[in-house]
């Protein structure tokens, strides 16, 4: 055997790490792997997160509930006073009665087509070209100093989303969704961080949108939930 | 296998090792744009996509690409980690998310940027890969085969300073993967202009430019100058010249009518400038308008555009706005009847779907017009000024920032104003192109600015009248020489000290009235570099832009106000000890250092700490040469030390030693702003909201506020707030993985700054924090684990509870000196704000207590009493604190009887429902309807409007209470009386309360009990269920007092 065939490819693949030059395949392996894993990640049905969404430090109970590829509900109070909203695959509500609204009302088909995506709670990136989703890895990119594997995700309703990866510890540092409403481009960012490990899995427990960090108090996995509750009566 | 992981893994965790200062280690010292987007900058390149024309791509001379997606109403920048200078833009309009952008823009005038190549994006400007032609220097024109998407043309005049093969017409036929020279003439001459024909593809039209500066002089035209079609798609040229005047020619500025692809408009620079025709491929020409507009300045107005559907109708944006009806045959001009236009123009796009709309980029921004450029609207979101100086004042509570523009005059702004610093806080105080500011820092009433070439004045900032005050030329002397740029400085060490130069040395100390010449010619006074009236080649062009043996810059030191340092534009650099008697001239010894021999001095900065030190930059681009010269001297300029440093990129334009720490120091370059914390040892590129290739031309340090302050030529003023921790986060400091810094003292008010009501227009900057920050460094982001910060009293009792950021470098929270808000009374039809809100601490000594990551750091803070406030003393500031707190305990005290009623009313409710007994359920019922009737005294219950009030008790507290969480003045007499009257509605309610459950419990309790409905079981959802039947929601507070209040702060909560 020649000894030179050997330690090139280890050298080569070395340096490669240094500089970070990574197949779109590799880093979302490893990123699963980070995050729990691939199977662990699959026997997720049900999520219910409950946490506190801090604007100027005021804090709204937040309670997620969601059922894979199925419903997904958000209950915030505030004040003896609550308000909701519900995303399903076929409609979707917002009840906000601190803006005055008084019952619930319908999303735009427009407004719920861009958030119907978060109806697959497992992750974006799990067995994602059987979603119809197509990965794009744009290099690495500095993410408020830390040094991140960047993926553009095209998922299969047209949807782009950016993935920023912690290229140490492969967990999810920041995610970018574009939306187009009304003809405009909105980009939304979110932050990650505090990851816990809840059963197999690794999740972030403090996620800061531009609205404000909503920190989780408990995440729940496969909590049996009642799918009326993704109906607005 | 495992040993390959283990070798990955290694590889992984070699990275983390020695800890650099860098931009990361400042976090979250994050840099605002100031601004503004009054008078914006120069444009030069504006395209639209056909199919959508509300999204626009906007090129800029050095504030890089900027999109709207709706029509120019508001922008963001694309290029903040590339080159800001652009040449060109291109859109494949057959899948219009593919972008190609030459860098290198080709207005070419004097002070013009360098680019460095062609940029590609797939997505509509949200990632950009570099795609080659990176020695190009300049592109004007990126043009795409409308019937391929894979072939793209590249006109690149190439390099304005030098000799180059990097120019010509770049052909790709593999969408931007490899290039291929199509149209090359000589190491002289560029391609200037290309145009495809949109009915077919294969015939070619391009101009070849034979052009070059040098620091004095500019020349357009010669024989490299030509212009050439071809019917191969640029595989064989044929010369254009039939009719056209007798060549050499200088720029060719030429377009196609997209209607009628026959029908040429060609503005030619030769021996008779002009616009000419063709209605036949270009094979013949006749000659048609020149008006001043048509022939203005060719090297610098290359644009004409023929409508997209009438073949007729001619647009020449360039020092003015002209459109022929008549295919060029006589033009017309722009009217100001929409509003005052900017003149100098670049770039047009004209949306093809509807003809009349249409976007021209000027020197001072991007207009848009309606009605077939008869009038225009200013888009004025747009911050790309291209600013050439900056300076402060000292003014409270916060400092003005005054600052000259390419062509767009001087102006001066608050650096903070309530709502954000705005277009309309911009004032401008003198004409002309703008460079050198300087306020007065003995009177705060005037400040000096100069226009080009020396002319100089001393405005009055309260009436905006100005008075010359240039220098004249007396006898025996020479014609004096000013530069475009003429520095007009104040003495760092004496105020009072104001210089300026031509060749000699000016100073006065009567504010410009009179001045003393204390130098002779501190040039090099080559005649051969002053021969600026043959300048422009074919068409002359002598603005003083090319004005060259000639002080550049002047400096006094800090210390000493008899050392004076002066700079030229051609390499002197000279200083004197004596106040003008003697001077020394040094640009010998910092040649021998590494610099190019005789470069222009951009800046000198003589040091605040060490006499003899002096920092100085040079640059040699106008002979080609893009090196970054900057170094120091600490023997009066004997011997020199050159920085170095791979981070460099571009020429130097600026070196600024910080005015506390000796060993910070900063230099702004073409290219970047870099900065040293070791003396400039080692250096790392400012990033933090700093675009990275930003065009820095001035640095200033504030003395009071330690803000950084940033003049860019193309992306306004950049301020970073407060840059104290540069000074401080040593590399020993970046070693440990966390570092709660000392907290200075906090003053005890409610922020600086008011509110407004109406949100200001246009480009409106963030303003300085006005609370100090509670700072911390983390060498890594912290992913596991979290941040946590909790503000203790004396006592050691928890007040407030603050969730940190988790971010990698230097950390920033802030604190708002409150502690948390009160338990206020829940279930009413609207919500009440006074839970959000707790009054002011007292002063006195806090602890700030850090959790991360599972470990406690803790510092302690002074709360100290703002004494500058006169309306409230020590004794008052506590007197109003606890009045403050007795509402908050009126709120909880409330809070607990409507607690109680809704438990009680709870249990009733059920035995309505679902009671057999008749009479129980009409007892249960006239009890309900009892305490909802005193319910409905203590808060809220029936209105579902949100403009409609329905003021209780809870309310009355609160409009009080949060009166007086705001108040930074002695509690009035009438406050005072309404805490004692709610104090007794506060009794007169617990008594009825009381009263009630007695009756309640003694009628009705044992009976309720006996049928299973304790009154002590509380059933908690009845009080959402309440809520939701009757939901509404009003402010009880006034408007404006804090964002967090503002009526529609719920109305965004969306998920």
């Amino acid at each position: 055997m020649n000894f030179k065939k050997i330690i090139l490819p280890i050298v080569a693949v070395v340096f490669s790490v240094a500089s970070y030059a990574q197949s779109t395949d590799e880093v979302i392996t490893k990123y699963l792997a980070a995050k729990g894993g691939a199977d662990n990640l699959k026997k997720i049905e049900s999520l219910v997160m409950k946490g506190n969404l801090n604007i100027n430090g005021l804090q709204i109970p937040v309670t997620m509930s969601m059922v894979n590829d199925a419903g997904m509900r958000v209950d915030f109070t505030f004040n003896g006073m609550s308000g909701f909203q519900i995303i399903t695959k076929e409609a979707g509500w917002d009840f906000n009665p601190f803006s005055g609204q008084t019952k619930p009302e319908p999303l735009t088909a427009e407004d719920l087509k861009s958030k119907q995506d978060a109806l697959d709670i497992r992750d974006d990136l799990l067995d994602y070209s059987s979603k119809g989703t197509s990965v794009e890895y744009l290099g690495t990119e500095d993410v408020e100093g830390t040094e991140c594997h960047k993926l553009l995700l095209t998922l299969s309703g047209g949807k782009q989303k950016t993935y920023f990866i912690d290229a140490d510890g492969f967990m999810l540092v920041k995610s970018s969704e574009k939306t187009t409403v009304n003809g405009q481009e909105t980009e939304a960012n979110t932050m990650y961080s505090n990851y816990k490990m809840v059963g197999d899995i690794m999740f972030a427990h403090n996620i800061a949108s531009d609205m404000g960090p909503i920190e989780m108090e408990s995440i729940e996995i496969n909590t049996p939930i009642d799918t009326s509750m993704f109906k607005p009566e | 296998m495992k040993k390959l992981l283990l070798l990955l893994t290694l590889g992984v965790s070699m990275k983390v090792g020695a800890q650099q200062i860098n931009s990361s280690t400042f976090g979250m010292m994050e840099a605002r744009t100031l601004g503004p987007g009054t008078m914006s900058g120069r444009i030069s390149a504006i395209e639209g996509v056909n199919s959508e024309p509300r999204i626009l791509y906007i090129g800029t001379a050095g504030g890089g690409v900027w999109k709207s997606t709706n029509a120019g109403a508001s922008f963001k920048p694309l290029f903040d980690k590339y080159c800001q200078s652009i040449g060109a833009i291109a859109i494949d309009q057959k899948n219009p998310k593919t972008i190609y952008v030459g860098t290198g823009e080709s207005n070419m005038r004097n002070s013009v940027s360098i680019g460095d190549g062609m940029y590609k994006s797939t997505d509509g400007g949200d990632n950009w890969t570099k795609i080659g032609l990176d020695s190009t220097e300049h592109i004007a024109k990126v043009a795409i085969d409308p019937n391929n998407s894979n072939i793209i043309y590249v006109a690149a005049p190439g390099p304005l300073w030098s000799d180059s093969k990097h120019r010509g017409l770049y052909k790709s036929t593999d969408a931007g993967k490899t290039w291929e020279k199509m149209l090359y003439i000589n190491e002289k001459a560029g391609c200037a202009e290309v145009v495809v024909d949109p009915k077919n593809s294969n015939i070619i039209y391009a101009s070849t430019w034979e052009f070059r500066r040098q620091p004095f002089s500019f020349n357009s035209g010669g024989t490299g100058s030509g212009f050439y079609k071809s019917i191969d798609g640029g595989k064989n040229w044929k010369e254009i010249s039939n009719g056209l005047p007798a060549k050499p020619f200088g720029r060719i500025a030429f377009n196609i009518a997209p209607s009628d692809p026959n029908k040429l408009v060609a503005i030619v620079e030769s021996s008779s400038t002009g616009l000419y025709i063709s209605s036949d491929g270009g094979e013949s020409w006749k000659s048609q308008s020149a008006i001043l507009n048509v022939v203005a300045r060719p090297f610098y107005f290359s644009t004409i555009v023929i409508d997209p559907k009438d073949p007729k109708r001619v647009y020449r944006p360039a020092f003015e706005f002209s459109y022929s009806d008549d295919g060029g045959y006589s033009f017309a001009t722009a009217s100001n009847e929409g509003g005052w236009i900017h003149s100098d123009m670049h770039a047009l796009w004209i949306n093809p779907t509807n003809t009349n709309n249409m976007y021209v980029g000027t020197d001072g921004g991007v207009y848009m017009s309606n009605d077939r450029g008869a009038t225009w609207i200013f888009c004025d979101k747009l911050p790309v000024g291209q600013f050439y100086h900056v300076s402060v004042d000292n003014q409270k509570p916060y400092y003005r920032v005054y600052g000259g523009l390419q062509d767009n005059g001087s102006w001066v702004a608050p650096s903070s104003y309530p709502g954000g610093v705005s277009n309309a806080k911009w004032e401008s105080f003198y004409g002309g192109d703008g460079f050198w500011t300087q306020p007065d820092l003995t009177d705060p009433n005037i400040a000096y600015a100069e226009a080009q070439g020396g002319n100089m004045g001393r405005t009055d900032l309260t009436t905006f009248k100005s008075t010359s005050i240039q220098p004249q030329q007396g006898p025996g002397e020479e014609k004096l020489r000013w530069n475009w740029n003429t520095p007009i400085v104040l003495g760092l060490k004496n105020p009072h000290n104001l210089y300026t130069g031509a060749q000699y040395l000016y100073k006065s100390t009567d504010q410009g009235r009179n001045w003393t010449r204390i130098s002779g010619d501190l040039t090099t006074n080559d005649k051969k570099k002053q021969e600026q009236e043959k300048s422009g080649g074919l068409s002359a062009d002598n603005t003083s832009a090319e004005n060259h043996c000639t002080i550049f810059t002047i400096a006094e030191s800090p210390l000493d106000e008899n050392i004076v340092w002066a700079g030229t534009d051609d390499g002197n650099i000279q200083y004197t000890v004596d106040g003008g008697k003697n001077w020394t001239n040094v640009s010998a010894n910092w040649a021998a250092a590494g610099a190019a021999s005789q470069s222009w001095v951009s800046s000198i900065e003589p040091s605040r700490h060490d006499k003899n030190t002096v920092y100085v930059t040079t640059e040699n681009h106008m002979y080609g040469d893009m090196k970054t010269y900057a170094g120091v001297s600490r023997d009066m300029g004997k011997t020199w030390t050159k920085f170095k440093s791979n981070e460099f990129t571009g020429f130097a334009q600026k070196v600024t030693e910080d005015i506390v720490n000796k060993n910070l120091v900063f230099v702004g370059t073409e290219m970047g702003l870099f900065a040293s914390v070791d003396g400039g040892t080692s250096w790392f590129r400012m990033k933090n909201n700093i675009p990275w290739q930003a065009l820095v031309r001035d640095i200033k340090i504030h003395p009071a506020t330690n803000d950084l302050i940033i003049a860019t030529h193309g992306r306004g003023i950049i301020v970073v707030d407060d840059i104290t921790l540069m000074r401080t986060l040593t590399p020993e400091i970046a070693k440990k993985d966390f570092v709660l810094f000392n907290q200075p003292d906090m003053l005890l008010r409610n922020g600086i700054l008011g509110g407004v009501a109406f949100p200001p227009q246009g480009w409106v900057s963030g303003n300085a924090p006005d609370i100090i920050a509670i700072q911390y460094y983390m060498k890594e982001r912290l992913n596991s684990g979290d941040v946590s910060i909790d503000i203790l009293d004396a006592s050691g009792k928890l007040i407030q509870n603050i969730p940190g950021s988790k971010r990698k470098g230097l950390n920033k929270v802030y604190w708002n000196l409150r502690g948390k808000g009160p338990k206020t009374a829940s279930g009413g039809s609207k919500a009440d704000n006074s839970s959000l809100l707790a009054p002011m601490v007292l002063p006195g000594t806090y602890t700030i207590k850090v959790t991360a990551a599972g470990k406690l750091y803790t510092t302690p803070v002074k709360v100290i009493h703002d004494d500058m406030n006169k309306d409230l003393t020590v004794q008052g500031q506590k007197e109003l604190y606890d009045n403050t707190l007795k509402l908050a305990s009126f709120h909880e005290r409330l809070a607990t009887v409507v607690e109680d009623v809704s438990r009680k009313q709870s249990v009733l409710k059920i035995a309505m429902d679902s009671s057999k007994d008749a009479k129980l359920k009409k007892a249960a019922s006239d009890y309900w309807t009892k305490l909802e009737t005193f319910r409905a005294t203590l808060l809220p219950t029936t209105n579902k409007s949100i403009f409609a009030d329905e003021k209780r008790l809870r309310e009355e507290i609160s409009e009080v209470y949060i009166a007086l969480c705001f108040k930074e003045a002695a509690l009035s007499n009438t406050e005072l009386l309404s805490v004692s009257r709610l104090a007794d509605s506060m009794n007169v309610t617990e008594t009825r309360h009381k009263a009630l459950m007695a009756e309640l419990n003694s009628k009705l309790g044992s009976k309720l009990a006996k049928a299973g409905y304790s009154l002590a079981v509380y059933h908690s959802d009845y009080l959402n269920q309440n809520t939701n039947e009757a939901a509404g929601f009003t402010q009880t507070t006034s408007a404006g007092q804090s964002g967090i209040l503002s009526r529609n702060f719920f109305k965004n909560l969306k998920f």
